[in-house]
């Protein structure tokens, strides 16, 4: 049967296919639909499997890992980035001569629309010597997940699949398959030279690494393929979205070039690449987002690519940019640009709209009673929707997952001026690497208030459940208590309150900051509201402003940045829009004439 | 056939792409298109591409599109180079809403584009207090504008499946409101 499924579905459905029974992740764009996916299918045919989401990549990747030591098929999921998290484990487990299948779904987020950097992970397998594939669609991500399992159990080596984000969220027709029931029993066989990561073994690991990927190299890939076969000045080279992108330019433009689309980017599929080389003088490589092919090339003197120049080395490779690339050497008439269009569009001011809170989030209310309590006080913040509080002009400094609790302690011992500095952290991002930063300020005494804004979920991938709810997927946990855990790292100060009483959490920050200066010491505020895209509901009294008082000073749209308030420039007044406005109350204690009211 | 529905995220792009993809799928055709998720979607402009036939990558090229639906007037301009010649676009709009522009006006006629506004709001805000159901509003239009293509019944079916049973009253509602509300072409 078919069925219309998000890339990340049809990987889900990969893993499931594959019986795999062992599923874990940390949410991150452009993967997070994945876990879900795994759960529903399951769950839809009543199996009973361990599906997790789990405290950060790192921890997702060992549980998913150890499985494979003890014979399981696991797969673990997770952003580029969050395998940076898990690079660890990572580098290790590569070495291990697996007792079960294991998969990583790394995905990539070229642009980046959604990450901290355009990284490629298929440069993180061939760093730990894995191999790596690279689906061109969701049928096709669906076909490899399955063809990875097979391979990691026939070399007993962690493989990756690394699908980028314009497959993890493609929507296309997939063909779903029954699940067979072919779940591998857990059994771990001790044996302290395969399992124990010594260094006096790990150099007969590493060999071992390395014959691997030699066999590898030697095995043809059904997912590299060769098209348009023919003597050519000029070929294409391509794997990916990047591939199905070129197929689709050489119909729309009848352009006949042999074409090398590569699956198994890392080891290349030396035979088949051989081939295409032998046919062609010049190639064009196509990939996202690094020049993994382009560097296993042997000679880089016959290719057109990220080195030279010719294929763009930062950024998406759009349709637009591949047949920019073509057209140039084919000589072909082209050109995406309407000239003057959108120089005309940014005349009248219409522009792309930047991401923005949404209206009656929390956190808008946190950052505007925190730039109330400390105009000049300097403001890390963390990854998540919060870092968006950049428009409320809260957030001076992002680096990652984590790096607010940090920050704000390299900040605590680089500025000795008094100003005051406040960390913010979204609750699923403390837990996921706040911790450690936080034990670490307690133990060495750094004066800073970590302001963990707490809307108890994982808002910006879409509302994943956290440790302290103790919702999972498959089955229910345990709750964390966020307070105690607090506590518990050390903290003296910790304080909740609820960032829509405005005033109360001016005079509790302002609190913490005295009791930082006075005690030297970090101190803890937690402003605790549900995520308004969970919570959903309209408040009872609609909001509006009175035109009598309203003196059209713009302090509202300009400190707090709502989307339900907009000008009426013929009037000169503020005003609601109703389109978006969800009556949450806030801007009735922003206003500093009180001309916004309830009803 | 090539698609691009644009707007604000929050707007219920993804369900409008979906139901249409849904639509097609049960004709047996080939589906695939590239939906927005994260970041971009609070609040940002957002694209939503959808390609129904024998098309290997899900992103549509600026200059190829035979449909654009906008949601949000500005974002519908912004996206009128996506359409191919005599592409066919319906947007949201208010009473403020015109081609601001002279070179707008003049690409549309050049372009031979078919551009009509709509005032969604007026049904799915003044009429039905729900904003959310913008979506389904401009899906009932599509369903008069290309009513051979879209046919109104089978959408409506697709419709009933995937919305959430609670709001399937609404959504059909604001589907049939959405059908018989005002239409002006632009130029």
């Amino acid at each position: 049967m078919e069925r219309l499924l998000l890339g990340n579905e049809a990987i889900a459905r990969g893993i499931v296919e594959s019986c795999a029974d062992v599923v874990t992740s940390y949410p991150g764009t452009p993967s997070s639909e994945i876990l879900p996916a795994v759960a529903k299918f399951y769950k839809e045919e009543g199996i009973d499997a361990v599906v997790e989401w789990c405290v950060n990549e790192k921890v997702a990747f060992e549980i998913a890992a150890t499985a494979a030591f003890a014979g399981k098929r696991a797969a673990v999921s997770m952003k580029q980035v969050g395998l940076n998290v898990a690079y660890d484990p990572f580098m290790s487990v590569a070495y291990n001569d697996l007792a079960g299948g294991f998969v990583v779904i790394s995905a990539d987020d070229p642009g980046p629309h959604s990450s901290q950097t355009e990284q490629d992970s298929r440069f993180a397998a061939m760093m730990a010597k894995v191999p790596v594939f690279d689906p061109s669609s969701p049928q096709e991500a669906k076909k490899m997940v399955k063809f990875a399992f097979d391979f990691s159990e026939k070399y007993a080596i962690l493989v990756m699949v690394r699908p980028g984000l314009r497959v993890c969220h493609a929507r296309q027709n997939v063909e779903v398959e029954k699940i067979p029931s072919n779940f591998r029993s857990g059994k771990f066989v001790k044996d302290a030279e395969r399992w124990v990561c010594l260094p006096a073994i790990r150099r007969k690991h590493h060999e071992k690494l390395n014959e691997k990927v030699k066999s590898i190299a030697k095995e043809r890939d059904p997912f590299t393929k060769l098209e348009n076969y023919r003597k050519s000045s000029l070929g294409v080279i391509a794997s990916g979205v990047s591939y199905a992108i070129v197929k689709d330019m050489f119909d729309r433009y009848s352009i006949d070039l042999p074409l090398l689309k590569v699956g198994r980017v890392f080891p290349l599929d030396g035979e088949a690449l051989s081939e295409f080389l032998s046919l062609c003088d010049e190639v064009i490589v196509f990939e996202e987002t690094y020049p993994v092919i382009e560097m296993q090339l042997p000679d880089k003197h016959r290719v057109l690519g990220k080195w030279n120049g010719e294929v763009p080395s930062a950024g998406e490779l759009t349709p637009e940019v591949i047949m920019g690339v073509l057209s140039k050497k084919l000589g072909l008439k082209f050109d995406a640009d309407i000239p003057g269009y959108d120089e005309v569009l940014s005349s009248i001011g219409i522009k792309a709209r930047k991401p923005i809170l949404c209206p009656g989030c929390p956190h808008r209310a946190s950052f505007f009673a925190m730039r109330k309590a400390f105009p000049k006080g300097v403001y890390p913040s963390d990854i998540g929707c919060y870092t968006l509080g950049i428009n409320q002009k809260a957030v001076d400094s992002v680096m990652c997952m984590g790096g607010a609790v940090t920050m704000g302690s390299g900040f605590s011992v680089s500025l000795r001026d008094g100003t005051p500095i406040v960390s913010t952290i979204g609750d699923s991002t403390f837990y996921h690497m706040g911790v450690p930063g936080l034990i670490n300020a307690v133990y060495n005494k750094h004066k800073f208030i970590l302001f963990i804004l707490d809307n108890s979920t994982t808002a910006m991938t879409g509302g994943q459940p956290t440790p302290e709810t103790g919702v999972n997927l498959m089955k229910e946990g345990e709750k964390i208590d966020l307070v105690k855990l607090v506590e518990g790292c050390g903290v003296k100060f910790v304080k909740v309150v609820d960032p829509y009483d405005v005033s109360k959490t001016i005079s509790t920050l302002k609190e913490a900051w005295d009791y930082v200066k006075r005690e030297e010491r970090v101190a803890v505020v937690i402003a605790k509201h549900p995520c308004k895209l969970i919570e959903g509901k309209h408040y009872d009294k609609r909001i509006y402003v009175d035109e009598s008082l309203c003196t059209g000073c713009k302090y509202c749209l300009n400190e707090f940045v709502c989307p339900g308030l907009t000008f009426d420039e013929d009037k000169r007044k503020a005003m609601i829009d109703y389109r978006f406005c969800v009556d949450c109350g806030v801007c009735v204690q922003v206003c500093p004439v009180k001309a916004i009211k309830e009803e | 056939m090539q698609m691009i529905f644009s707007g604000i995220g929050g707007q219920g792009i993804l369900l409008a792409t979906r139901v249409i993809g849904e639509y097609a799928l049960s004709k047996g055709l080939s589906v695939i298109g590239s939906e927005v998720h994260g970041m971009a979607q609070r609040g940002g402009s957002v694209v939503s591409h959808l390609k129904i036939g024998n098309y290997n990558s899900p992103l549509v090229m600026r200059g190829e599109a035979d449909l654009l639906i906008a949601f949000d007037w500005h974002e519908g301009l912004r996206n009128l180079p996506f359409l191919k010649e005599e592409g066919i676009a319906l947007l949201n709009s208010d009473k403020h809403s015109k081609v601001e522009h002279p070179t707008i006006e003049s690409f549309i006629r050049k372009k031979r584009l078919e551009v009509y506004a709509v005032d969604g709001y007026k049904v799915a805000l003044d009429q039905l207090k729900s904003p959310g159901v913008l979506n389904v509003v401009m899906l009932g239009k599509l369903s008069y504008l290309m009513e051979e293509r879209f046919p109104p019944e089978e959408l409506k079916n697709i419709i009933e499946k995937i919305v959430s049973p609670k709001f399937k009253e609404i959504n059909l509602t604001a589907f049939d409101l959405g059908r018989k509300m005002e239409i002006r072409e632009v130029i």
